[in-house]
């Protein structure tokens, strides 16, 4: 009887297994939660705990961060999972370039401590397993010392063709408040301001086994962003808005303006109530003077954006090395002209005894947005500015290394690294609005337990 | 909202292959052993996949296609 039971729960994992791989090789689309992409619902309790850690060269920015995930069976057919994250960040950003006496570009970063932020993110997923549909509701809150997001998403896959087709609608929505939070080592800090955003996301996705060892999915999904969507810490340095052309000093600004912060000045200004009394005053306000005296005005975008961005994915298995090479191509457009492309390939090879290793290599390339540029002599017919190195046009170069391994039925690890590597030079189709001033390089690591009930 | 042509040709071969989707090679149930394989799962974690989407979204213009649902950021 002990026996039977245990040869009838073996079949159950086996078919379980095989299940879950299937439906997550070729129908894991977007519009559904990570988790639940995974395809078939499991009878266990599983518990995931990852930790991560990010760092930019160049003294930039380090992010640590830590998540808890919990996923189980409920009643027959639901599944919940419910996850909380924490990531801490410090370091520093690019805030403006200013122009040297031969005019070009110097970055200025707020550097040191002067960033620290801690970001927490609960977030719960329900998901209803029906005999051809997978249907999912995700709530999800983040909250940051100058952000918050609120969030939702709803999605549903019908399988059909013998579930060798599939098709999955998708809609997610966020509302997002954003201010600018006081920090004693800020260059030029300015009065607070509190603006709000929102996005709606729509998608529709097709996945297909193509034959025994294929599977094709199609993604489309478009973006709708309103509100305030500028960088509230962000600043353009514009030639003409200054009373003085700070060329002809043939001076180094940025550097000045580095001395300054690092030798406690700004410090000293914002702590003693200085910069305070400035920005209380309608003409001598820290906005005014940086503005019309120096020529750095505020990073301004329009507030409304939309995105159509396209998914073509391609799994492929090779028996002869027990191996899947998974292409993904993307591409993006959007109203602010900022189109990209992104290619990469991930090679899952199966090394037997529960080891997987995973090398993998992504290229992107982007155009830069209609309202970029590393400076500005005037400030456009059209009104918007910015010099966010995140829109201008560059490429960017990652290799990647996972390993895995099973250890039983009941107990994963996984290591993952990568370098990447951001340059202007490698925009591909000829090169846009950017200069080699923001190229920078990240290494990412992270290690993840998975343990099963 | 005006489509872009090239999302516009994307979404046609979207429908052309939606339509056709019975007409591809019939695999029977016998015969999807090597799609059950696990390493055509591309991200069995599925925590590392959100992560880096999220770490290329704080870096790059482009955010999104993948999945819907993440929330903001006030990345920098």
């Amino acid at each position: 009887m002990v026996a039977t039971k245990k040869n009838t729960t073996k079949k159950t994992i086996a078919k379980s297994d095989a299940l879950k791989a299937l439906m997550g090789a070729a129908l894991a689309l977007p519009g559904i939660s990570v988790a639940a992409e995974q395809g078939y619902r499991s009878e266990d309790i599983e518990i995931g705990v990852h930790h991560a850690e990010y760092t930019e060269s160049g003294d930039r920015m380090t992010v640590k961060a830590d998540q808890l995930s919990i996923t189980g069976p409920i009643g027959q057919n639901f599944e919940g999972n419910f996850s909380a994250t924490r990531d801490i960040t410090s370091g520093a950003s690019p805030v403006v370039n200013f122009l040297d006496g031969k005019g070009k570009p110097h970055q200025f970063l707020e550097t040191g401590a002067s960033i620290k932020d801690q970001r927490d993110i609960y977030e719960g997923t329900l998901t209803h397993y029906g005999d051809s549909s997978l249907s999912s509701i995700k709530l999800g809150t983040s909250e940051e010392d100058d952000y918050t997001s609120d969030y939702f998403s709803l999605s549903h896959r019908i399988d059909f063709n013998r579930k060798l087709s599939s098709l999955t609608f998708g809609y997610g929505h966020s509302d997002d408040d954003v201010w600018n939070s006081y920090n004693p080592s800020v260059l030029l800090e300015e009065p607070s301001i509190f603006k709000t955003r929102k996005k709606d996301e729509f998608n529709i996705s097709f996945g297909q086994v193509i034959n025994k060892n294929t599977t094709l999915q199609l993604a489309l999904t478009y973006v709708d962003s309103s509100g305030f969507l500028s960088d509230p810490y962000k600043k353009t340095f514009v030639v003409d808005e200054a009373i003085f052309d700070f060329r002809k000093l043939n001076v180094d600004i940025s550097g000045i303006f580095r001395f300054l912060v690092d030798s406690g000045v700004i410090r000293y200004l914002n702590n003693s109530g200085i910069t305070k009394i400035l920005n209380e005053s309608p003409l001598i306000s820290i906005p005014f003077l940086s503005e019309n005296v120096l020529g750095v005005t505020k990073d301004d975008r329009p507030e409304k954006r939309e995105q159509w961005i396209s998914l073509l994915r391609l799994s492929h298995y090779f028996k002869s090395t027990n191996s899947a090479l998974h292409t993904d191509y993307r591409y993006s457009d959007d109203s602010w002209g900022a189109y990209s492309h992104t290619l990469e390939f991930k090679w899952n090879i199966g090394l037997g005894l529960g080891w997987q290793i995973s090398p993998g290599v992504r290229f992107y390339s982007q155009h830069s947005a209609f309202f970029y540029d590393t400076f500005f002599e005037t400030i456009p017919d059209h009104g918007y500015v910015s010099s966010d190195y995140r829109l201008a046009g560059f490429g960017a170069f990652s290799k990647k290394l996972e390993i895995s391994k099973e250890f039983g039925r009941d107990f994963t690890v996984y290591l993952h690294y990568e370098e990447y590597e951001r340059k202007y030079d490698y925009e591909q189709g000829g090169q846009t609005n950017g200069d080699p001033l923001d190229d920078f390089e990240f290494t990412a690591f992270s290690v993840s337990f998975d343990v099963r009930f | 909202m005006i489509l872009p042509k090239q999302f516009t040709l994307i979404a046609i071969a979207f429908v052309v292959l939606a339509c056709s989707g019975c007409s591809y090679q019939k695999v029977q149930a016998w015969e999807r052993g090597n799609l059950a394989n696990p390493v055509m799962l591309r991200d069995s974690n599925a925590s590392q996949a959100i992560l880096e989407q999220h770490t290329y979204s704080a870096k790059e213009s482009t955010a999104g296609g993948y999945s819907t649902g993440a929330g903001g950021c006030g990345c920098n």
